[in-house]
């Protein structure tokens, strides 16, 4: 409640920062996050969707905080990414802080289809930092770096998706139909067409082929299918209560007779976003460390939805949902609402893998925290020893929630894992800023 | 002193026009006037509130509203009104005349018990000659709640109610009800139409639809002296937990003398047409008596609006009439949960009113577009009668709906947000949320009957611009004048009694009110049909009170009357007998007939003898598609274009003097020749190397002598637009070497043209063949203009592509469908005749192996047009040739003129390398962009942050969407015609000419000329319809095979469905004759994914 009352706050008057106790650098890049956050969530942005747009949104502000520290560019380490420049004159008379925070909220404005909205909190910022005599300039070389971020993103082939050819759904039982309730269709098919950010392809880390579809009683699928409805059947609380926090669909579709509404969440991406922020702030990080922490998960969890996406609608399997009103239960409904996309490998667990991996590089394996990121959609925060204690829980929730079979998760968490420590691997520079500026 | 008189002088003329204009504009009476209730007495209200326990989440029919039933209760010849309301008392009126009545609900014992009332009916139940009610019962409340009421009327005006004692005390969630006597037993028997209270919509259908719920499924129940008892599934009623019943109505539907029912489910339950078997059971036959049908389907009504002895039905849906509505409301076209709802045995259900016409073959013709009655908004009551005695059954339809639940921004943005920031238990959250969803009252609709088949809308000067919420309605002729006043159930509104002012400001017109008394129990002979017969004309009504949404009324039959006599009356009772009253029976008055024992059944219709015939014919063929979906594409086009099949060529391959055919075929099937044998079987000759090119999808074909060697070779032209391979685009010659047919690459250029037909014509008069090639669509480019090819001959059957340098404009023609090479001025020259998709029709001259657009000369207008089809013949008998050319029709949401456009903006606005193609079409006299908000953001990315939400696109235009810029570079198309025609030729020119509506029923494919009814003049066969177009565009399918007869003058009349004999259901894309047997012609009729149709004639 407490996070959600201050996240309300902010920007509420430029009292925030005349006089008044003035929240860190840190807290203010994280509640400048959460409201291009709470932008894509009024969008619904698709989980992958989402990942992108904090991949850029971070890039832009990470790549601005190297203007004026000693900090690693992502030049030359991003695929098809030659850095920002600007020129000494531009620079000169900025704020470092005051660029980052815009950075991310100009990028968002540029980025999301609701950018109106991320406007509306630019102008609260740039009212706040009123009396700032570097204002207007610092202003002024934020939109420059935005322009060359957007250069950038122009290249990454997204505005191509929408002329790609829809989905064509496949015969056979043991492919991917449309769900209910809403029927809609499958999400971003031809999402592995886009720039990859620093793995060499969407195939790097191919999972196994998943357990072949097969009807009869004795076959792994089956086994594998009647281990979701057993689940479901055993209404245990503490896994319902896993399910929903982790659930973290976008968009669930009410339909009470001709009323039909969204019920809004944040994205698995969007969830983990949040826990950066947490350790970040848990840490007592100081901004430039912030702002790479949160570079390296968010362009990490973009690389690990490619990835993903890529795997599902190549073996494009049907859901459990499908299955189990066909061979087991024609009432049967998931817990969860079934999300609008193939189901192999679990989106959630790739994305939740990746982000531990790349968390635990930076903080270690033992940083406990406290994950309060649900609060605001009503769900009880939950503590957690480890990152790697949190992704291991977000992935076995799919199964829990009704919408994924164990083979999904466990390659979703191989997946995730290889995605994640490629980029450790592959940046270690940047990792070693990550935990030495302090 | 001068400019002060002056400008009081002009102030004076000012005030006196306003008077002026005021004065008669008041004086200007419309055809219905509302009385005031301080002077009828009539205070009803449906009065319905909002609260967290109650409201539309926690019963989804929350906003239906009540009913109105209308009958003599106190047989005194005036017309008493009885209202439903959901939560308050019922309200019973006694008529006193002269537009006053008295409340008599309190004495009456008629106001019902608590719970949520919805429909009533009235009849005589129980045969003692006074009128009783019956009142339905729904809502979330357990069901003792639920039990319906039979308010037996004691004669003196006071009501018990009887339902439990009579077994009539259903306890289903009900919506209405109808007492008919369906096993003619001489008794009524009572229908009982439910609905589910809770949203079933994620489900396993065939599961579902095995199952039976009491509180749901709708039920029958046989009258056994006085008792009644359930025989819901004997009877092979429906009774599974999908059924929505929203509208419910009993007629006579297939002529046969027995009550049929039609009953209307909202969401994805399909409606139930019900045939009477006559043994006590029905058969269900919606799938194969309909095309299409509504998919919310609310209030229907059935009568017959063309006087052509039929009953036509008319259902009713949510599609606003409105651009913006449609914007706010519609969600975006969704293949997946339409194909989904196919797979699952549903059927094919669109958001808008249907109009079906019923052609007298156990099918309908849904033409509910063309006669301009589909969009109403979210509509209850359709009433069909005639209100202006004209003749012409006219259309009354109550709407309006508490809350824009499915207002697409709601549902994405405003929901969410709202319940984030409403605190309290989840009614009280999902109740402040509710309360601030938009409430829209609308204007009912009255649309004046113009010729049978077409609707004018007069809502505004027949005196219904009101807006408000209303449900139930009911006509009556509650003054007893000879025409049809209408009384409405509105929400929170006093309800409405609308005088009818025809009579009194004699506005023309006559009338006859038959009253009838029956037989035995059935004292008012429901189900009796009656028919008016004056000069040539016959009207005729049917005897069954259940009208209007939750409404009935039991008054005299009306017939309104151009006439003004009658030549006799037939009328057909309930148990088959008929009599024929001819002489001075007079009108505008009423008159009784009693039911007298002895008459004489019917005798059942013989079968006319028709103009065609089915053949048998012996062709073993199924033209199977290759699915393909071109919207996942190019999501934006009108309609798919990679279902264009089968063309057939036919001509005689083995010289045997018999027709052989080939049959065009699609991707996946081989294309197919077929000798005709001489007993008349076709057979299919084995021919490797065109089996070899079953990859390529044939478009079109022509036999003839391409080499001069005096046989018949084959030329196939590839098309297609959904293509993997370019190289399947290239055309194919097959060289008859003695029945075999070769294919011959060296004798043709490489194309890579997705064609439609080709044509052959001799340009450069040297005396061979030469080819024109047809390009039909720029694969996955539509609509890229794509050339056309001129292929010259050497001689020798090799061909050379000189298009550019003999007809250089072929290189950018358009999206061509049909061409022919005709001689249509008679100087010895044929010119080349061509159509096309979103073109004028165009003529070419040829003069000297050169080309010229000759298409100025030749045509009168520029008649921009969707054509799909041509075909010459002389027309009006004076020598040249005339044209009849198959265009879109009129039978869709678009319509087209030279003043309002359908216009389709095309061009790569988003710079991304694809074509972005938007149409726009107009909508009450401004153009808007078809693609919905979300589909049109889809296309182009970047106007997702232009269009943040529904309401800020709701009403943008073309200048809107696209910057100047990007309007400057956009090509433009234009259609000003949509109505397929005849063209007569007018001393080398050709003038359009129209022809008898039924041509613009559907798209037209297909046309064949020739004298059908052997009179010497020259008729015409129209064949086409078709599915696969965007959903909002919707299936159109009313085309059954359109015969219009001439009369060697140019005169067409249309012949009806059971004398032409036709009745040919698909998408069809050819018609060939291919042979004759007995003296009579066989037509073959290419019908796409399907097994061709053969008729002789």
């Amino acid at each position: 409640m407490k996070m959600r009352l201050f996240t309300v706050s902010l920007f509420i008057a430029s009292s925030l920062f005349a006089g008044k106790p003035k929240p860190s650098a840190t807290d203010q890049y994280v509640l400048c996050l959460k409201k291009v956050t709470d932008v894509m969530v009024n969008d619904v942005a698709s989980p992958v969707a989402a990942s992108r747009y904090y991949a850029y949104v971070s890039l832009a502000a990470y790549e601005t905080a190297t203007l004026y520290a000693k900090l690693p560019s992502f030049k030359g380490v991003l695929n098809g990414f030659n850095g920002i420049s600007v020129s000494k004159e531009l620079l000169n008379g900025t704020d470092k802080d005051l660029a980052i925070l815009l950075a991310i909220m100009k990028t968002g404005e540029r980025l999301l289809p609701s950018g109106y909205m991320v406007k509306k909190d630019t102008d609260s910022l740039m009212a706040a930092y009123a009396k700032n005599p570097a204002l207007n300039k610092t202003a002024m070389l934020v939109d420059s770096v935005v322009a060359q971020v957007m250069k950038y993103v122009a290249g990454d082939g997204f505005n191509k998706l929408n002329n790609m050819p829809r989905y064509i759904l496949r015969n056979g039982d043991g492919y991917w139909k449309p769900t209910p309730p809403a029927f809609m269709a499958p999400i971003e098919p031809h999402w592995n067409s886009l720039r990859t950010f620093y793995l060499d392809s969407v195939q790097q880390f191919k999972p196994e082929p998943p357990v072949p579809y097969d009807t009869a009683k004795g076959s792994s699928f089956y086994k594998m299918m009647k281990q979701v409805y057993d689940v479901d059947r055993e209404r245990d609380p503490n896994k319902q209560e896993i399910a929903s926090f982790w659930d973290c669909n976008p968009f669930a579709v009410q339909q009470i007779g001709h009323v039909e509404f969204g019920l809004k969440k944040i994205s698995p991406g969007g969830h983990w976003v949040g826990i950066t922020g947490i350790a970040c702030r848990l840490r007592k990080l100081n901004i430039e460390q912030t702002v790479l922490v949160h570079a390296l998960v968010s362009i990490g969890l973009a690389d690990a939805f490619m990835a993903c996406w890529d795997e599902k609608y190549r073996s494009n399997r049907v859901r459990p949902e499908h299955v189990i009103q066909r061979l087991i239960d024609p009432a049967w409904k998931p817990l969860l609402q079934t999300p609008p996309f193939p189901e192999y490998v679990s989106g959630h667990s790739v994305a939740s893998n990746a982000a531990a991996v790349i968390l635990t590089a930076i903080f270690g394996d033992s940083l406990a925290f406290n994950d309060n990121t649900e609060m605001e959609f009503g769900l009880k925060a939950r503590k957690f020893s480890s990152f790697n204690a949190a992704a291991a829980e977000a992935s076995i929730s799919r199964m829990y929630g009704g919408i994924h079979y164990m083979d999904a998760i466990d390659q979703g968490v191989w997946q995730g894992r290889q995605v994640g420590q490629f980029m450790v691997n592959k940046m270690a520079v940047h990792y070693g800023a990550a935990k030495n500026s302090k | 002193m001068l400019i002060s008189l002056y400008l009081r002088s002009c102030a004076i003329l000012l005030l006196l026009i306003i008077l002026t204009d005021f004065n008669s504009f008041s004086q200007e009476k419309t055809l219905f006037t509302k009385q005031p209730s301080a002077e009828t007495g009539i205070l009803f209200q449906n009065k319905v509130l909002e609260s967290p326990e109650l409201n539309i989440i926690t019963y989804e029919y929350f906003f239906n509203g009540g009913g109105v039933a209308a009958g003599d209760f106190n047989n005194d010849g005036l017309v008493d009104l009885f209202f439903t309301a959901n939560l308050l008392p019922n309200k019973l009126y006694i008529n006193q005349g002269n537009w006053k009545f008295t409340d008599i609900t309190r004495t009456s014992g008629a106001g019902g018990r608590r719970g949520w009332k919805t429909g009533a009916s009235v009849a005589d139940v129980n045969g003692d000659g006074f009128l009783d009610i019956y009142v339905c019962y729904s809502g979330d409340l357990d069901s003792s709640h639920r039990q319906n009421q039979l308010l037996i009327n004691n004669g003196n005006l006071t009501f018990t109610d009887k339902a439990a004692e009579m077994g009539v005390n259903d306890m289903g969630y009900s919506t209405q009800s109808a007492f008919f006597d369906y096993d003619r037993d001489g008794d009524l028997d009572l229908f009982v139409m439910n609905h589910n209270i809770k949203n079933l919509r994620n489900f396993d259908a065939a599961y579902v639809k095995k199952m039976v719920d009491p509180g749901a499924g709708d039920r029958l129940y046989e009258n056994r002296e006085g008792k009644f008892v359930d025989v819901t599934l004997k009877a092979g009623i429906i009774s599974n937990p999908l059924g929505y019943g929203l509208g419910l109505n009993i007629s006579d539907i297939n002529n046969d003398g027995w009550p049929d029912m039609y009953v209307t489910n909202d969401y994805v339950e399909e409606d139930y047409m019900y045939m009477n078997n006559g043994n006590g059971t029905f058969r269900e036959v919606l799938k194969s008596s309909l095309g299409h049908l509504s998919n919310f389907s609310m209030g229907v009504d059935v009568a017959d609006i063309n006087n052509d002895g039929r009953a036509d039905i008319y259902t009713l849906d949510m599609l606003p009439e409105d651009n913006r509505r449609q914007k706010l409301l519609y969600a975006p076209d969704n293949y997946e949960l339409y194909n989904n709802t196919l797979q699952n045995g549903f059927y094919h259900q669109l958001m808008r009113n249907m109009l079906q016409i019923n052609n007298g073959n156990g099918t309908f013709s849904e033409i509910g577009q063309i006669a301009k009655v589909s969009n109403t908004d979210w509509s209850w009551s359709a009433l069909l009668a005639d209100y202006n005695n004209d003749g012409f059954k006219d259309l009354f339809v109550t709407n309006g709906y508490g809350r824009d639940m499915i207002n697409r921004d709601f549902m994405k943005f405003y929901a969410n947000e709202r319940l984030k920031h409403i605190q309290g238990t989840t009614d009280d959250k999902m109740f402040g949320m509710l309360q601030t969803i938009v409430s829209t009252p609308l204007h009912n609709y009255i649309f004046e009957n113009v010729d049978g088949l077409s609707f004018k809308d007069r809502s505004a000067d027949w005196g219904f611009g009101e807006l408000n919420f209303s449900h139930g309605a009911v006509y009556a002729d509650l003054d007893n004048d000879g025409d049809l006043d209408l009384v409405v159930n509105s929400m929170n509104q006093e309800a409405g009694l609308y005088r009818n002012n025809t009579i009194e400001d004699a506005k023309g017109g006559h009338f006859l009110n038959v009253n009838l008394k029956g037989y035995g129990k059935n004292t008012l002979a429901l189900g009796a049909s009656v028919s008016v017969y004056a000069g040539t004309k016959s009207y005729s009504v049917q005897n069954y009170p259940v009208h209007g949404f939750q409404s009935a009324m039991q008054g005299p039959l009306h017939f309104g009357l151009k006439e003004n006599k009658i030549d006799s009356i037939k009328i057909v009772w309930p148990d088959g007998t008929y009599e024929v009253m001819r002489g001075n029976i007079g009108i505008d008055k009423t008159v009784l007939f009693e039911y007298k024992p002895g008459l004489k059944n019917i005798p059942p219709a013989l079968p006319a003898k028709t103009l065609f015939s089915e053949a048998s014919v012996s062709l073993p063929y199924k033209h199977t598609e290759d699915v393909v979906n071109d919207f996942k594409i190019q999501p934006l086009m009108p309609n798919m274009l990679s279902y264009s099949g089968p063309r057939i060529a036919t001509g005689d391959v083995n010289g045997d003097k018999l027709t052989d055919l080939y049959i065009c075929s699609p991707k996946g099937q081989k294309g197919a020749i077929f000798i005709q044998l001489q007993d008349g079987r076709y057979v299919e000759s084995k021919q490797p190397d065109i089996e070899a090119d079953a990859g390529d999808e044939d478009c079109g074909a022509v036999f003839f002598d391409a080499d001069k060697d005096g046989d018949m070779d084959l030329y196939v032209v590839s098309g297609g637009y959904a293509i993997d391979d370019p190289s399947s685009l290239q055309d194919r010659l097959y060289i008859n070497e003695g029945g075999r047919f070769l294919l011959k690459k060296e004798l043709l250029p490489v194309d890579n043209i997705s064609g439609s037909q080709v044509t052959v014509l001799d340009f450069d008069g040297d005396g061979d063949n030469d080819l024109f090639i047809s390009g039909r669509v720029k694969p996955e480019q539509y609509p890229m203009p794509v050339p056309s090819m001129l292929l010259e001959n050497d001689g020798k059957g090799k061909f050379t592509d000189v298009t550019s340098s003999k007809a250089p404009m072929f290189n950018n023609l358009g999206m061509v469908t049909d061409a022919a090479w005709v001689d249509m001025n008679g100087d010895k020259k044929n010119e080349l005749i061509i159509c096309g998709e979103w073109m004028p029709l165009k003529a070419f001259h040829f003069e000297n192996g050169k080309c010229s657009d000759v298409s100025e000369k030749i045509f009168k207008e520029k008649l921009n047009g969707w054509w799909n089809r041509m075909a010459f013949d002389d027309l009006d008998g004076d020598g040249d040739l005339d044209m009849v050319a198959g265009n879109w029709g009129d039978n869709s949401q678009l319509h087209a003129s030279a003043t309002q456009p359908v216009e389709l903006y095309y061009g790569d606005f988003d710079n991304n390398g694809f074509i972005d193609p938007l149409i726009c079409y107009y909508i009450q006299g401004t153009s808007y962009p078809m693609a919905s908000r979300d589909e049109m953001t889809d296309q182009i990315v970047s106007l997702r942050q232009k269009y943040p939400t529904y309401d800020s696109y709701a009403d943008v235009k073309i200048k809107d969407v696209l910057t100047p810029e990007q309007l400057q570079k956009a090509s433009v198309l234009s259609v000003t015609y949509l109505s397929t025609t005849w063209l007569e030729n007018v001393n080398g020119t050709y003038v359009a000419r129209s022809l008898p509506v039924q041509a613009d029923f559907a798209p037209v494919y297909a046309i064949h000329i020739d004298d059908f009814n052997k009179d010497g003049k020259k008729d015409i066969l129209l064949l086409g319809n078709i599915e696969q177009t965007r959903i909002k565009i919707g299936k159109i399918d009313a085309n059954e095979g359109v015969v219009l007869l001439g009369d060697g003058k140019g005169n067409f009349r249309y012949e009806d469905q059971t004398e032409s004999g036709l009745k040919i259901g698909g998408c069809v894309r050819d018609v060939k004759i291919i042979g004759e047997r007995s003296g009579k012609k066989i037509l073959m009729a290419g019908v796409n994914n399907g097994q061709p149709v053969f008729i002789n004639y």
